[in-house]
């Protein structure tokens, strides 16, 4: 990807491959609908147990929320933390420029009745109405990969947070600065940037972690999750494969597709990826943990 | 009599068999790996993947990168063997 990308044109680009019929999603990514890797404890953890853990995880432990608080969900795609959080009675404003998306969440909200927790508005984050509006904890899982404008989107969720509040953020990086310059234009890595996801610019960690500290945060929390996304990519591989005729009756050629991005990625961690979660807050001193 | 170096050329060219469609292809220690049957980064990380698990060895970045040749891998894999 080079060149300037403007950020309406990240989203119309990225739309492409959001809004796929929910039913191709629907038949690999579990229960819970999340697209981004679960944390396997053991060799035997299947898909919807590591998506849970992974969730219980970072609303417990990375976020620390408690029930009647209010989580900004940015960049929020089918839910899964949007509805989790709610069944533990937190208030959720999801955002996402999807609309499939928003209207999935809605419809789960009400069959799980939580729609009166659940909050979810359509459009690029930093153009959605949220004067006034403060929230306790806010989340990007696997979303800032698909905003260029990052420190912009960062700065404004610091501002839309309480005095202490806390950012969780995860996302796909490139190893280091060199591996980036060298990878960021091979066949594979497009395929995967462009080709699937319509628009996506992973950097280093560095970047991330330089976008959160020049909007202000302070960074409390660095995990690396790299170890469990090969097992993420292999389990919905598997139930792609198995879902095959399903997938290709509702979109032609997309079972291939991302058979090649799963095999794409399944190979690329650890050797030009990695994976990692950070947590930041808004506190002049942050928060030291035992 | 069957060195130690020819011992780890034959376990590199089994993998690269396992990984590319080399039916028939002679591999050669001067061939380029870029240059084999179908071969990418991602087959290249893949076979790279397979020798570090066979030998529990993590090969250094900026040696595994640099690597272009068959005879090259060999001597990356005997270097961190040896």
């Amino acid at each position: 990807m080079n060149g300037i990308v403007e950020p309406d044109s990240a989203v119309t680009a990225t739309n492409d491959h959001y809004e796929l019929p929910v039913e191709v999603f629907e038949s690999f990514l579990g229960r819970r609908m999340k697209y981004s890797c679960g944390l396997y404890d053991t060799p035997a953890t299947t898909l919807d147990e590591a998506q849970e853990a992974k969730l219980q995880w970072v609303l417990d432990r990375n976020l620390r929320m408690t029930p009647g608080q209010r989580l900004l969900d940015v960049g929020c795609g089918w839910g899964s933390l949007a509805l989790y959080a709610a069944e533990r009675g937190c208030h959720v404003v999801g955002i996402t420029p999807s609309r499939p998306q928003r209207e999935y969440i809605l419809r789960q909200a009400r069959e799980s009745g939580v729609d009166h927790l659940v909050d979810v508005r359509l459009g690029r984050f930093t153009t959605v109405d949220l004067d006034g509006e403060d929230f306790d904890a806010a989340s990007m899982i696997g979303s800032i990969v698909h905003m260029p404008d990052r420190e912009d989107v960062l700065a404004l969720t610091r501002r839309r947070l309480k005095t202490g509040g806390r950012l969780y953020l995860s996302e796909s990086c490139f190893r280091n600065r060199r591996i980036f310059d060298e990878y960021r234009t091979s066949p594979g890595f497009r395929f995967v940037s462009e080709d699937v996801f319509g628009f996506g610019e992973m950097v280093p960690l560095a970047e991330l972690i330089a976008a959160a500290e020049n909007a202000g945060f302070s960074i409390v929390r660095l995990a690396d999750l790299t170890a469990h996304y090969p097992r993420t990519l292999e389990d919905w591989a598997e139930r792609v494969r198995n879902a095959r005729t399903r997938i290709d009756a509702v979109r032609p050629g997309a079972t291939a597709r991302l058979l090649r991005y799963f095999e794409i990625g399944a190979t690329a961690f650890g050797y030009t990826t990695k994976h990692y979660a950070f947590v930041a807050e808004k506190s002049r001193m942050g928060r030291w943990e035992r | 009599m069957t060195t130690a170096r020819e011992k780890l050329l034959d376990t590199v060219v089994g993998h690269l068999r396992a990984e590319l469609p080399l039916d028939g292809h002679q591999i050669a220690e001067s061939d380029v790996l870029a240059d084999l049957p179908d071969a990418d980064s991602v087959h290249m990380f893949r076979i790279a993947a397979r020798l570090e698990r066979q030998f529990h060895v993590e090969f250094d970045d900026g040696s595994l990168f640099a690597v272009r040749t068959v005879g090259q891998l060999v001597d990356l894999l005997a270097s961190v063997t040896s």
